[in-house]
Parts: structure tokens; C-alpha cells; sequence
């Protein structure tokens, strides 16, 4: 009974008070921060995370928005299956790890592989170059250039420091987001 | 082409499994469960998921064997390290009798033992010095780099003179800096730097940490800390010191009581009594060792100029920190003064954590205070966390994105996440990488199948099912 009512109040808060929603896709290598990313906006905590098999999901409201966001395993053999999570994407937010400079070309090669997918045609690309808050972490402008951001074409598209753990940045990219998307109302 | 490499990629794997069979590797090296099915490709260990989460916080690569490809290199990395190999080399000094293997079930005493054994390297005995690979980040060094990293030395050097307003402090640090440079140039570039400039954010302890300390505390950390932290290669600068102190020698070091507590007990098993005495003890010497301990690891980018440049951003920090004068006062002052400077400078040892890596001891006495500064000053650790995005490159390099702060997530839950950082503040008796209240939401109570250890097959069969449920979604 009582379940019903929420389920009817839930409803009626849908049909009445309807808030856009955007399908957001969080993409990137393994250790990138996604999942830390994911519960820093959910929960506004850095949680104990284990390498991600499968994927989380947690929607985020955030500037009238609600973001649904999905955070999906980025370890080698389950990228192949980051396909399967496309349809209906309208933001990209490819997350890299900033002191991993040995692994960048892959990012760039696994970034590029995404922005070739018919299905992402007309998603928004937010990179995210996590782990600023690290020695040696490299500068958004040189991550930009090695991720050859500079050539991508007919796509919007914005790269943003910052940290997963301490939350910098990460309204700022999402601030980013609910300007560029085209968003359905739900 | 493709095919060979799958072959090799295949072969690879056989072998990575084969490596798996082998009694030493059947048990995670960190919890000792049964079945690792990651790598920490930092050390070339087995490792449970479980615990390969606990690795990656420190920064250490792992690996999963069966969702992940091994490189010929990494195989055979593989084959001449593994859990044998590890424990014969981390855990030398760890005396079972004594000391015990942390409570797999909890997950605190697990990233302590991580950061004591592989962090710290608290038991590797006398092997500190022949580093086992790091971080392969941190190994490669692309010839942008290492370019940079000679801008960065200079640029450090320069805003610290910009801050040198004391003719004491700057005779202090020329002199460190001198000893650091020997250091540098013995070690793997990259291994060490971007530690260094934090050095500004560590003189900005709290004044609350400074009460808590009690002496004792300080005085077996600062060997401790001293020892642990391979200072070898910055002997250079302590041996030279050291006869300016004997007081300090003798009443520091040798009173450390062994056992004292966890995080003191096994730092200077490594060291013969001869050795501590040759590195350890200047006061200077010491007091830098602690500090470097204490230094987070950040960018050594975003160094002291940002203190000074990044006024705009403070107003969003300042409930994380007390505005207490810092107390690094204690290192402004002359050698002569070790033992009051000891007493003062208590706080600092707060947070023993040795980051091996880190033997920038020039950095120790740097900062002059000037009570203008102190606003500034007491707000940085958090502005720290900002201040990267902003301040931290070159001009012509500034980042095109953080615009404004306007809408950062609120920082009264930063202090949370930097001590994760390394530069906890808040005055705790063990040091914490992590807020421990946060490990409680682990990512196993999520939504996912996340924390499932499976097999390649039943991985697929998860993908299909979730993702069917994801359409309907």
C-alpha cells in the first residue's frame, strides 16, 4: 500500500514536475577514478573502490538535471563491452588519470575507438583528467594534446582537472555537461 | 599480425596462470586469501581484488589476470618476483613472533600493513636502497619530462627564495638544497620529485596537531622517519650537520623505544646503530626528515606560489582549517636551538608517513612565517587541493578548464579526501591514507556485480544479464 502511494507519488512528481534527464556515459581505463568519481557526486564521499567488473549506476541531480551515470569496468577485456551501454548516451565523460603517462596512448586509442561509434554520434565529450592532485601529474593543455583532442571534429567537446577525491572540478565538468547536451525532458 | 599477438598474449596468459599455481602465489600476499586473481604490477605480487583496491590508492598499478593482457616484460617480471619473492624482500625484517599479519576482514589493517610494507618499506631490511620498480609511472619518464623536470627544480628553487625572507632560513636552505641536489642526481628522476613543493602545505599543520604530540612521539618518529626513508642518497647534507647536534643524537634516537607503537616500531631495522648515527642526526637533519615525511604527495607543480597567488580561492577553505599560526616556526631557527626546536616542532610528526621516495630535505626550514602570511598560510592545505588547477603550470600552459569555483563540491568533505592525499590534518594517533568512516561504503554494497572475483565466462554472462537490464532501465 504504502509502496503504491510512493509509487503514485513518484508519478506524479515525473508528470508534474518533470526534470530533464541526460544518460551520461563514464568511460576510461582501468585506476582511471570512475567509480570514485561516480560516488563523489552520489554521495559526496570517497568510498573504498575495487577494480569495477560489471558497472555502477546512480542518478545525479545536479542544475536542474538529472543525471543518470554510468560508470563501466575500463579493464582491458571489458572495454569490448562498453558498447552495449551507448544506446541513448547523450554526454561522454572519458576519464583519465593524469599521472599515467605510460597508458595515454591506449586512453587516446580507446577515446578515439568511442568517438567513432555510431551511436555516440551525438554525445558530448567531457574529459576528465582525474588524479591532479598527484606528483607528477600532467597539465589538461598536454593531455589535451596527447589525447589529440585539438583534431576531433563535429563534436563538442571540453577537457577538466581536477581530483575525484577531493571533488575539484567535477561540478565544473558537470556544469559543462548540462550546457552541452541536448537534453529530453523526461 | 593480430593473430601472433593474440598467440603471445595467449601464451602469456598460460603462463601468468601457471605462475598462479605456485603455492607461494595461491594466497593473496597482503590478506592471504585463497585465489588472487589481480597483480600489483608495482611488485609483482598476487593479490585479491580486495586488496588490489587497496593498492591502487597508494598509486600501485595492479592488473587483473584474466581481464587484463601481460606484456613479455611483464611476464617476466612476473616470474622473478611474485609472493615469495615479495615477502623475502618487504617483509625481511618482519618478525612474525612480534608483530602480527593484519585482520583480512578489515580493511583499515590491511591498508595499514600495505602502507608499512610497501609504502614505507618498514620491514625490507637493508634492500631500502636497491628499490624494487615502482610505479611504472613514475619509472617512465618521457624526454618532455625530464626537460621539465629541470624547469620545475628551477622554478622551486626560485619561488623559495621569493619566500626566503630571513637571511637564517635562506643560509638553511641553500644549504639543504645543496645536499638535495647530490640526492637527485642518485636516484631515478621522477621517483622523487613533485614531493618536495609540499612542503608548503605541510608547514601549515594546525595548531592542534601540535598539541596532541607528545614528545616521545616525536622524538622516536623522527628516527623512525628518518631512518625509513633510505636516506642514503641524502646523506650528503645530514652527515654534514650532524656534528652540530650530538644533544639531539643522544637524547632522539636512542631513546626510541622499539616497540613503541605500530607505526614506530620497525622503522630503523634496517640500520646499524653506526648508520642512524651518520644519518640521522643534525637537528636540521631530523626535523627535515619529518617533515618530508609529512609532506603530501602532490604535484610539485603547484608549489609554494601557490600560497601566494591563489588569495582568491581561500575564501572556500577556511572552514577546513584552523587559522593557528603554523608552527614550522620551530625550523626557522638556527641548528643550536635543536632541542627547543624539538619540542616545538612535535607536531610534525604527526602523520609518520614515509613516503621512501622522499628525501627532499632542503625543503625543511624554508618558510619564514610572517604573521601576515598566516591567513594565508593556515588555509592551505585545502586551497592546495584547488590550487593546481590554476596555478600550478607555467603561464603558457594554464589549464583551459576549472572555471571559476563557483560550484565545487562542498570542502568541508575535502579535509576527508585529502588525507587521502597524504596530508591529513586532522590530529589522529595512527595516520590515515584514508578517512576510515568512508571504507565503510565500499563499492561492494553498490548496485553492480563489482566486487564478484569471477572467471572470464561468467564475467561475459554478467555483462549480457546487466546489460540486458540496463534497456529496460
Amino acid at each position: 500500500m504504502g509502496a503504491a502511494i510512493g509509487r503514485l507519488l513518484s508519478l506524479s512528481h515525473r508528470l508534474f514536475m518533470s526534470m530533464p534527464e541526460a544518460r551520461i556515459m563514464m568511460l576510461g581505463l582501468d585506476a582511471a577514478g570512475k567509480t570514485t568519481i561516480l560516488y563523489k557526486l552520489k554521495i559526496g564521499e570517497v568510498v573504498f573502490t575495487i577494480p569495477t567488473v560489471g558497472f555502477n549506476v546512480e542518478t545525479v541531480e545536479y542544475g536542474n538535471i538529472r543525471f543518470t551515470v554510468w560508470d563501466v569496468g575500463g579493464q582491458g577485456s571489458l572495454r569490448p563491452l562498453w558498447k552495449h551501454y551507448f544506446h541513448g548516451t547523450q554526454g561522454l565523460i572519458f576519464v583519465v588519470d593524469s599521472t599515467d603517462r605510460e597508458r595515454l596512448p591506449d586512453a587516446r586509442d580507446e577515446l578515439n575507438m568511442l568517438l567513432n561509434e555510431e551511436e555516440l554520434r551525438d554525445a558530448s565529450l567531457l574529459v576528465f583528467a582525474n588524479k591532479q592532485d598527484l606528483p607528477n601529474a600532467m597539465s589538461a593543455a598536454e593531455m589535451a594534446e596527447e589525447l589529440g583532442l585539438q583534431s576531433i571534429r563535429h563534436r563538442r567537446w571540453y577537457i577538466q582537472s581536477g581530483s575525484a577525491t577531493s571533488g575539484v572540478g567535477l561540478y565544473e565538468g558537470l556544469d559543462w555537461l548540462s550546457t552541452n547536451i541536448n537534453k529530453k525532458v523526461a | 599480425m593480430a593473430a601472433g599477438s593474440r598467440k603471445v598474449e595467449e601464451r602469456n596468459e598460460r603462463i601468468v596462470r601457471g605462475l598462479l599455481k605456485l603455492p607461494p602465489n595461491r594466497r593473496c600476499v597482503i590478506c592471504n586469501g585463497l585465489g588472487p586473481q589481480y597483480v600489483c604490477t608495482s611488485f609483482w605480487t598476487f593479490i585479491c581484488i580486495a586488496c588490489s583496491g587497496i593498492h591502487r590508492e597508494f598509486t600501485h598499478r595492479v592488473k587483473s589476470v584474466s581481464m587484463s593482457t601481460f606484456s613479455m616484460q611483464e611476464v617476466e617480471a612476473l616470474q622473478k618476483g611474485g609472493n615469495q619473492r615479495a615477502r623475502e624482500s618487504f617483509l625481511k625484517d618482519f618478525d612474525t613472533q612480534k608483530m602480527r599479519l593484519p585482520d583480512s576482514s578489515n580493511i583499515n589493517s590491511l591498508r595499514e600493513f600495505i602502507k608499512a610494507v610497501y609504502v614505507e618499506r618498514r620491514y625490507a631490511g637493508g634492500r631500502f636502497s636497491e628499490r624494487p620498480p615502482r610505479d611504472k609511472q613514475k619509472l617512465y619518464i618521457p624526454s618532455m619530462q625530464n626537460q621539465k623536470s629541470h624547469e620545475e627544480e628551477h622554478k622551486r628553487a626560485s619561488s623559495y627564495h621569493s619566500f626566503s625572507q630571513s637571511p637564517p632560513n635562506d643560509y638553511q636552505y641553500e644549504e639543504r638544497h645543496n645536499g638535495k641536489q647530490s640526492a637527485f642526481l642518485s636516484r631515478k628522476p621522477g621517483s622523487d620529485r613533485g614531493h618536495d613543493g609540499k612542503i608548503s602545505v605541510f608547514s601549515y599543520s594546525p595548531h592542534s596537531l601540535h598539541e596532541k604530540m607528545s614528545e616521545d612521539g616525536f622524538v622516536s618518529e623522527s628516527c623512525g622517519s628518518r631512518t625509513s626513508n633510505c636516506s642514503g642518497s641524502s646523506m650528503g647534507d645530514t652527515v654534514r650537520t650532524a656534528p652540530q647536534s650530538p644533544n639531539f643524537l643522544d637524547n632522539g634516537c636512542f631513546n626510541t623505544p622499539v616497540e613503541q607503537d605500530q607505526s614506530n616500531v620497525h622503522t630503523s631495522y634496517g640500520f646499524t646503530n653506526s648508520q642512524m648515527v651518520k644519518i640521522s642526526f643534525s637537528i636540521a637533519g631530523a626535523i627535515s626528515a619529518g617533515i618530508v615525511d609529512s609532506i603530501p604527495t602532490k604535484p610539485s607543480k603547484s608549489s609554494l606560489s601557490n600560497l601566494i597567488f591563489e588569495d582568491d580561492c581561500v575564501h572556500r577553505t577556511q572552514k577546513s582549517t584552523n587559522s593557528t599560526p603554523p608552527s614550522f616556526v620551530a625550523f626557522s631557527d638556527a641548528i643550536d636551538n635543536a632541542k627547543r626546536d624539538v619540542s616545538e616542532s612535535t607536531a610534525m610528526w604527526q602523520h609518520p608517513v614515509n613516503s621512501f621516495d622522499q628525501s627532499v630535505d632542503l625543503f625543511a626550514n624554508v618558510i619564514p612565517v610572517t604573521p601576515s602570511a598566516d591567513n594565508t598560510l593556515s588555509t592551505a592545505p585545502a586551497m592546495d587541493n584547488v590550487g593546481w588547477a590554476t596555478f600550478d603550470t607555467p603561464p603558457e600552459e594554464k589549464q583551459p578548464s576549472v572555471p571559476g569555483f563557483s560550484a565545487v563540491a562542498d570542502m568541508g568533505k575535502d579535509k576527508q579526501a585529502i588525507s587521502r592525499d597524504l596530508f591529513s590534518y586532522e590530529p589522529k594517533d595512527q595516520p590515515t591514507w584514508f578517512p576510515i568512516s568512508k571504507s565503510d561504503a565500499s563499492v561492494t554494497s553498490q548496485s553492480s556485480v563489482t566486487s564478484l572475483d569471477t572467471s572470464d565466462s561468467q564475467v561475459m554472462n554478467m555483462f549480457v544479464a546487466l546489460h540486458k537490464v540496463h534497456w529496460d532501465y
